[in-house]
């Protein structure tokens, strides 16, 4: 069986129906990975062993006929969500040796289902990049073509679903690292609306903008995925109790009427003209199926990116404030306490991650929160009232997911602040803390793939999904 | 290209426990100064927070119940410390001279 592009439906089909067992189906992932791991670098950590003793017990279930969506199914979990028994190491060298004593709540949730843990995949180190190339351990490759970056921070999980490793995986966006890997790697991904998914047992980062979410071959997966993993939970406060019975239920109605908002700023220069063009003619696409464009405006865009990373570094540098080797993580050497501390973070954290923490605390710090936290919660408001706004005249947004396609390896490793800046389009959507699903919508000449984003009200991922699912059967 | 200040980044650095060489230090003092460069744009808008509004819409949901629970095992707790031979403690250099 082919796993290229095989979509998780297709998989329960094919088990549902004996047409092949959930220990064959873990095996041709192993011999995908054997044959091609090497050139793209996708996993920090292989499950083999375990993965064959879940599958034959999730065949068991099958052959019940109790199985649930993801009984039997090969999945990757990105190393930044907690694995009991199981290394989580975030990509860094502060965590290389970490072995969590619990499940994160959407491991518990998987868990359930008896799903088959193939691997926890390569990312930025701590979540912090777009491309994924400052994991302590490797670079991740982009399987459409190795040279080129697969995205970040949630890249390995994306190149591990477009190398055909695994039919789905998931990963965590905190300011787009589910859906810029998902468009340069030509694969779908899902944010959920910030509290939708328990963020417990998620290493944290921007603890106000983090939300883990599906990476998949079809946007339907995905909503199946997210009716797996989504739900409140006690254990973190900020997930929420609004329910939702399928969040696939709109994904075969027509979009006929749909009000799709085009926002000007999100088709501006700093977007390349092909990446533009792509979206545009998948704007035309819905209008055909009878979906009515609305132009609208979002000035405060060019605020995004200051007001994203002041907020995420000011989270960032609390939030990993609490590695310094005394319980888990690296520990350093040093002749005193604070010495030791010291050792602990200046070998354990990479320049990126280092950067960040600077960035966070210098905008926390006496004298500067005013000027720059503050104002960046100002403006967290006022990207919040824009999209209200646009909610009022439409029901979802169309926008790229990212202005470039993946760009080569290397070529943007010394300039931070040209890294940060092509982050622009996605930013905005954490910032808010609204759904938001990126898909394919083409290829530049070169055929590397084009992203476009269905942005839509919070908690309402059934109307994003349903307008993603009718472009993606035209 | 935009640069801030020895005193400056050594202050943050100890903030942030962190420390740098030299020349690990006046490479970071200029990336710092470009990446501060970029938040000043924020400056030019004019906007002040408002405390009254609900600045993410987060819907939190209520405590959960203050009822007692099996604690992680201790072994499991232990299997990521250092521990010096001794499983049942963590190691720690002197805290007090």
């Amino acid at each position: 069986m082919d796993m290229k592009r095989a979509t998780v439906s297709m998989l329960r089909r094919a088990l549902d129906e004996k047409q092949v067992s959930a220990r064959e189906l873990c095996e041709e992932c192993f011999k995908a990975i054997d044959k091609d791991e090497d050139k793209i670098g996708a996993f920090i950590t292989l499950t083999r062993e375990e993965a064959i003793k879940n599958a034959e017990r999730a065949q068991k279930r099958i052959d019940e006929g109790k199985s649930g969506f993801l009984t039997g199914i090969p999945l990757a979990i990105k190393d930044n969500i907690c694995t009991d028994g199981i290394k989580t190491t975030c990509a860094s060298r502060m965590l290389e040796s970490f072995i969590p004593p619990y499940d994160a709540h959407v491991a518990e949730k998987l868990k359930e289902q008896d799903f088959v843990l193939i691997g926890k995949t390569n990312m930025d180190e701590f979540a912090m990049g777009g491309a994924t190339q400052t994991s302590y351990f490797k670079r991740t490759h982009n399987p459409v073509n190795t040279d080129c970056v697969p995205g970040g921070s949630s890249g390995g999980s994306a190149a591990a679903v477009a190398a055909g490793f695994v039919p789905a995986a998931l990963g965590s966006d905190t300011g787009g690292s589910i859906r810029q890997p998902a468009a340069f790697c030509g694969v779908t991904g899902l944010k959920p609306t910030y509290g939708r998914v328990s963020r417990y047992g998620l290493v944290a980062f921007g603890s106000s903008l983090d939300q883990i979410g599906p990476i998949a071959n079809s946007v339907k997966d995905c909503g199946e995925i997210l009716n797996v993993i989504a739900g409140q939970d006690s254990r973190d406060a900020t997930s929420s109790d609004i329910r939702e019975t399928d969040f696939n239920r709109n994904a075969e109605k027509p979009v006929k009427g749909l009000k799709i908002a085009i926002p000007k700023e999100f088709y501006g220069e700093a977007v390349d003209e092909e990446v533009k063009t792509a979206v545009m003619n998948a704007a035309k696409e819905l209008e055909k199926q009878g979906a009515v464009l609305v132009s609208c405006e979002m000035p405060s865009l060019k605020y995004g990116i200051p007001a994203y990373y002041l907020i995420a570094c000011a989270e960032a540098a609390s939030n990993l404030s609490r590695y310094d080797g005394i319980k888990y993580g690296l520990r350093g050497e040093g002749k005193n306490y604070r010495e030791m501390i010291l050792d602990s973070r200046n070998k354990g954290f990479g320049d990126e991650v280092k950067r960040r923490i600077l960035l966070g605390n210098y905008a926390l710090s006496s004298g500067y929160f005013d000027a720059y936290y503050r104002k960046a919660c100002a403006l967290r408001q006022k990207i919040i009232a824009e999209y209200n706004a646009i909610f009022e005249k439409s029901d979802v947004i169309l926008t790229p997911t990212a202005p470039s396609v993946a760009y080569k390896i290397g070529s943007q490793d010394s300039d931070p602040v040209k890294m940060y800046t092509a982050d622009i389009l996605t930013v905005p959507v954490n910032i808010a803390g609204l759904p938001a699903l990126s898909l394919p919508c083409g290829e530049n000449e070169k055929g590397m793939p084009i992203g476009m984003s269905i942005t839509g009200r919070r908690f309402d991922e059934a109307t994003v999904l349903q307008a993603g699912r009718a472009y993606e059967m035209r | 290209m935009a640069k801030i200040e020895k005193t400056e980044l050594d202050h943050i650095a100890e903030l942030s426990k962190l420390s740098f060489t030299d020349e690990e230090g006046e490479k970071m003092a200029e990336q710092m100064g470009d990446i501060i460069a970029l938040m000043d744009t924020i400056r030019e808008f004019d906007i002040e927070y408002d405390d009254t509004k609900d600045n993410n819409q987060i819907p939190y949901a209520r405590l959960r119940d203050d009822n007692p629970r099996e604690s992680f095992p201790t072994e499991k707790l232990m299997q990521n410390a250092v521990t010096g031979g001794n499983e049942d403690c963590y190691v720690l250099p002197k805290m007090m001279e």
